[in-house]
């Protein structure tokens, strides 16, 4: 694993490792049908427990899917999702706008280091969960609360693997912009940010998971729409079948957003993986 | 007599400051020049300051003392008449091999056609033409190394600068692009310095040899390796010149004196 990461910048996350090694495995036809076995095990043994519990502790799959299909008819989870959706994105594209130049500055000029650098650390490093309450009393309880939360949970992840980007740039690279006679503002266009793009996506990848757990706490304690509100409101009025549909939609939401971000990636460096695949 | 100097290094030194914040001396007073369309070598044992030397006449390195001129012209920082090729080629991986040629070309303010039109010739000089729009994780390390001349080429440089150009390479594609190297010399006829640590390939492929010692980094000895046209390599390794010169230059990198016979049997 470590020959695989040091190559590119080390990423500032335990999952981004993970999901390099994931990435980087071939899957060949059995690994996929082991996988699928897994699956299908895994939702024997629940149905099969599911069964002995009182029905509003616990849901069995068949219930969950019935419930599903239910919430997907009468349009209420379309809405929730929608709901979900709006500010997810405005917050998320926010955390981008923000959090990538600000993690260029920082890494490229050692001034910005020194005046922002801890607060990106402190904010990286804190639970911004409990920040929620004032959020409520700044935002209010609709939508711009959601998308403030998702922003603040979003935008240190983002920064601070920029940032980790900036700093891995080969200096030999940097010299040779240098060499040549580029100008500053051509090696930081043609040079530095090609060279981070990488590190950007990491930050956008493991940035998809914290604004996911960013909607779910605001709308938690709203508790007004979208899918963290059909969760708490279910949970709340025991149907657990309800609960844990929202929480599959959310499961499956938060897998194909990270999966987008890894096609968008492929696209952007292609040169990356065969240079952290070990090329040389 | 000036108009056939190429680079002018005179009395350089470097002192650097070491993690304990002590002076180290890298370079002390060296001084030697660079006539026009030669090649010549720069060769040491490691610490012996070879590479802190190429840096400032490449203009990457900031001299404590003394001065280098490049075309009479005093380097300061970087200057379209040195072209540079360092160790590992670094290329652009996310560029072609075409658009790495086109990068320096770009820094100059080149418009766009003229520009192309350079980097097809330069990668054409090179012999990539068929590869020209491959990017570097797809080009084997001689062809990327050989992008890097082409770079380098491309700006039409006076002086071709190169860092151990071929020492990261296998032995094979080394001597093939030696070859290749005394070809692009006798095609374009550009003055080439280079650093390498492998005797061989200093004396097959440089007129002379500029070799320095550690502990402070000082010039030696200046060797003539005297072959003469003979461009073909396996010629000159076979020669007894080469077996002499690299006995003679052997003596000047660990320090001791030669007395260089001149004149045999050239």
């Amino acid at each position: 694993m470590t020959a695989l990461a040091d190559q590119a910048a080390p990423p500032v996350d335990d999952e981004t490792a993970l999901s390099r090694r994931m990435r980087s495995q071939r899957r060949s036809g059995r690994d996929r049908l082991v996988t699928a076995a897994g699956v299908v095990v895994l939702l024997i043994i629940w149905e099969v427990a599911a069964r002995q519990v009182d029905p509003i502790l616990a849901a069995p799959p068949s219930a969950v899917f019935t419930a599903l299909i239910g919430m997907i008819a009468d349009g209420s989870l379309p809405v929730a999702v929608w709901e979900s959706a709006q500010p997810f994105l405005v917050g998320y594209l926010l955390a981008i706008v923000v959090g990538v130049p600000v993690g260029l500055l920082i890494g490229r000029f050692r001034v910005v280091e020194a005046a922002i650098g801890w607060l990106v650390i402190a904010g990286y490093a804190m639970p911004m969960i409990a920040l929620t309450p004032v959020f409520m009393l700044w935002f209010g309880l609709g939508f711009a609360v959601k998308a403030a939360m998702v922003m603040t949970m979003t935008v240190f992840a983002i920064s601070i693997n920029t940032w980790n980007g900036v700093q891995n740039v080969p200096r030999t690279l940097i010299e040779v912009g240098t060499a040549f006679c580029a100008s500053q503002p051509r090696i930081l266009t043609q040079i530095v940010i090609p060279s981070v793009i990488p590190s950007i996506m990491t930050g956008l990848r493991i940035g998809i998971g914290k604004a996911v757990v960013g909607i779910v706490i605001a709308e938690f304690f709203t508790a007004i729409g979208g899918i963290g509100g059909v969760i708490i409101d279910a949970g709340h009025s025991f149907q657990p079948d309800r609960m844990f549909a929202a929480v599959v939609v959310l499961m499956l939401a938060a897998v194909a957003l990270t999966g987008l971000i890894g096609l968008v990636e492929r696209r952007l460096a292609p040169w990356n993986r065969s240079i952290a695949g070990g090329a040389h | 007599m000036s108009g056939d100097l190429a680079v002018d290094v005179r009395g350089v030194s470097k002192v650097f400051q070491d993690d304990k914040g002590r002076q180290v001396q890298a370079l002390q007073d060296v001084s030697f020049q660079v006539r026009r369309s030669e090649i010549v070598a720069l060769t040491g044992r490691s610490g012996c300051g070879k590479t802190t030397l190429l840096r400032i006449i490449m203009g990457l390195e900031q001299p404590s003392g003394g001065s280098v001129t490049v075309d009479g012209v005093p380097v300061q920082g970087c200057g379209p008449n040195r072209g540079i090729v360092f160790q590992n080629a670094e290329l652009l991986p996310w560029r072609t091999a075409l658009g790495n040629v086109e990068f320096g070309l770009e820094a100059r303010g080149l418009p766009k056609a003229e520009r192309r039109e350079a980097a097809e010739r330069a990668i054409e000089l090179v012999g990539l033409g068929n590869a020209a729009n491959r990017r570097p994780h797809e080009l084997s390390g001689g062809m990327r190394q050989r992008v890097g001349i082409a770079r380098a080429l491309a700006i039409d440089p006076a002086v071709l600068l190169m860092d151990e150009p071929f020492s990261a390479l296998d032995a094979q594609t080394r001597e093939k692009m030696q070859g290749e190297l005394l070809e692009i010399h006798q095609r374009t006829g550009k003055t080439i310095i280079f650093v390498s640590h492998d005797i061989d390939e200093s004396v097959l492929l440089a007129d002379r040899v500029v070799t320095l010692v550690p502990d402070p980094g000082r010039l030696h000895g200046v060797l003539d390796t005297g072959f003469g046209d003979s461009t073909d390599l396996d010629e000159r390794r076979s020669s007894a010149e080469f077996a002499l010169r690299r006995h003679e230059l052997l003596q000047l990198v660990h320090g001791r004196e030669i007395q260089q016979q001149d004149g045999v049997s050239i």
